[in-house]
């Protein structure tokens, strides 16, 4: 991390610390939404930038952990903290048997394979009607008393995503983030390395899921109840297209993907009833005139986006 | 005679699954690109079999003219995406060749959200047809025979495209050594270009085919997409026999997991995609994959 970076992040810090003060409380609303998907997002890209596997079916662990917390406080009458810590544990374990499934060597396999089992869960949520509520959703999931208000839940989200953003960010730098990093450029040199390629890209997968999961509840107490859409094939695409968006190569581009794509989903529809074709368009348009995403802008083409940006940069072998 | 019954639906599901997944397989195995849009091409054609059999309604074989306008209405699509979006991506990251496949199929969802409403829409069942036929004593509807009809022809046609033409022998060596062939004096964009028409005129055939019996709905392009994952991971990616082996075997599967638990027939076809997995990773047909992207 350069010095300006530095500055920069400790900026949106205090920036985002003195949003509730700055701006009326539709703003915080929404906020508190961007920055759960935010974290989805950087939890997508541990996959998808880092270890090369396209992921199409992320949203199942994030509807998992979601739905295993709201499951708990309904049906069981689990208090708030117990419930958020278990909704990632059992996305964990989701992510260790769906992950089992997917980690195959080619990335054809896995795109495949995460968006079958992805709409696999979401089909499960759908029709389950008895535990889950079907279409119309778990509800009655309150948080604690003391989160009540929108803002005292948004400094709580807050808290929450910089804290998981901080463990990716270090997990991407960790021997394990530069395994990653190995595979995705050439596994069969990775492998030769003496890296156990699929331990390795199912760690990640469980991570990644793991991750997905506190998004999840994060969301479940915030609507104080979670929906069946939450698992669809179109939350999965959303975070791949926030990730995409910003640039999967740089660890700040699924946040900058995530901000951008929110932004212009509540913007596009108010403007017209068609906004997913403008969107479509729109993602096109980037897709083939920024292929590296829109953080490109801020660094040279060529080699230098490539794993550099990721982190690679201030590790060995420079 | 229900056994009878779960057998040949099993066949007309097969014949469907295979249309539809043997286009998938077919560009990725020459192409190298994982077409996401395939199933919006395929809920594209169900709505065109709408309109077209509305619009034809005086020509008294509506059906069947859509049958023959609709797919080759989308192969030229197939042809036009690949020329303007994927030709510019064969050297791009599988990222940025995925990217474009997941905007077309918001695209193609909102043009025809825009075009024909949120309503589903029913097909009728082609006139012309005897109402029933029946064989070795089972009596099932007659358009079921005209689409296993249709699967086993075309899966024939297909057949001899790929191994007895000079077009399928230049299509196999680019889909064995890429480079190869092009160093070889090959004209590879347009084999592409054919390659994305075909793969889109048989996703029109699957959609159009379909379209009497489920109908056109919004959705139904990611349905399509999830089935022809299965039947390509089961098969073998990029094997056309494979495709072919599987869709049997999912289109079984799945006529008689309805008659066990009708929610949850999907639970069963993805007990078989598992083992399969399991057993044999790269699919029934599918070429031994080496450590390497």
């Amino acid at each position: 991390m350069t010095n300006t970076t530095r500055i920069g992040v400790v900026a949106l810090i205090v920036v985002l610390a003195l949003l509730p003060v700055l701006t009326p409380e539709v703003v915080i609303v929404q906020s508190t939404d961007i920055l759960i998907f935010t974290l989805f997002a950087l939890s997508l890209n541990l996959l998808v930038g880092y270890a090369g596997m396209l992921s199409l079916g992320h949203a199942a662990f994030f509807a998992i952990g979601g739905y295993t917390a709201g499951l708990l406080v309904k049906h069981l009458g689990v208090a708030m903290l117990p419930a958020m810590i278990a909704g990632p544990i059992v996305a964990a374990l989701a992510a260790l048997a769906i992950g089992f499934f997917c980690v195959r060597l080619s990335y054809a396999y896995f795109i495949m394979l995460s968006l079958a089992f992805g709409q696999l869960v979401f089909t499960v949520i759908w029709k389950w009607q008895s535990a889950t509520g079907g279409d119309d959703g778990l509800t009655g999931i309150a948080p604690h008393a003391v989160l009540m208000a929108p803002n005292a839940y948004y400094y709580f989200v807050l808290v929450i995503v910089l804290l998981a953003g901080t463990a990716l960010y270090r997990i991407g730098r960790s021997p394990f983030g530069h395994a990653l990093l190995a595979i995705k450029d050439n596994a069969r040199r990775a492998a030769f390395l003496g890296i156990h390629v699929r331990r390795v890209q199912l760690a990640a997968f469980v991570v990644a899921g793991t991750f997905a999961g506190v998004a999840g509840v994060l969301q479940a107490f915030y609507h104080r109840g979670m929906f069946p859409g939450s698992a669809h094939w179109l939350l999965s695409a959303d975070g791949f297209i926030a990730v995409c968006l910003g640039g999967a190569s740089y660890f700040a581009g699924p946040i900058v993907g995530a901000v951008l794509l929110k932004l212009v989903s509540l913007a596009l529809p108010r403007l017209t009833e068609y906004w997913m074709f403008f969107l479509g368009i729109v993602i096109l348009v980037i897709a083939m005139l920024r292929p590296a995403g829109l953080l490109s802008f801020l660094r040279p083409r060529g080699a230098g986006v490539r794993n550099e940006e990721v982190g690679l940069r201030s590790g060995a072998g420079q | 005679m229900l056994l009878g019954l779960q057998i040949v639906s099993g066949l007309v599901s097969a014949a469907i699954l295979f249309l539809l997944a043997s286009g998938l397989s077919l560009i990725f195995g020459v192409c190298g690109v994982l077409q996401l849009a395939h199933g919006a091409f395929f809920m594209l054609a169900a709505y065109l079999a709408y309109s077209g059999t509305l619009l034809l309604a005086e020509s008294g074989a509506s059906f069947w003219l859509t049958l023959i306008i609709a797919p080759l209405v989308l192969a030229g699509l197939g042809a036009l995406m690949e020329i303007a979006l994927f030709r510019k991506l064969y050297h791009a990251d599988h990222l940025v060749q995925l990217l474009p496949t997941i905007a077309l199929s918001f695209i193609v969802a909102d043009v025809i959200r825009f075009i024909w409403g949120l309503e589903s829409k029913t097909v009728p069942f082609p006139s012309g047809l005897p109402g029933a036929v029946s064989i070795f004593g089972v009596t099932f509807p007659s358009y079921y025979a005209v689409i296993v009809i249709a699967g086993v022809l075309i899966g024939l046609g297909l057949w001899w495209l790929v191994y007895r033409t000079r077009w399928g022998t230049l299509v196999r060596a680019i889909a064995q050594d890429r480079d190869m062939s092009a160093a070889l004096g090959i004209n590879e964009r347009a084999i592409y270009t054919g390659v994305f028409a075909l793969a889109a005129w048989l996703a029109g055939m699957a959609g159009v085919l379909s379209a009497p019996l489920s109908g056109a709905a919004l959705g139904s392009d990611l349905d399509a997409i999830i089935d022809a994952f299965v039947v390509v991971v089961v098969g073998g990616l990029g094997s056309i026999p494979g495709a072919l082996l599987a869709a049997l075997l999912i289109g079984m599967v799945r006529s008689f997991g309805i008659l066990i638990v009708p929610q949850f027939a999907m639970a069963f076809v993805f007990a078989l995609m598992a083992l399969v997995l399991i057993v044999r990773p790269t699919g029934l047909l599918g070429r031994r994959e080496s450590i390497s992207r």
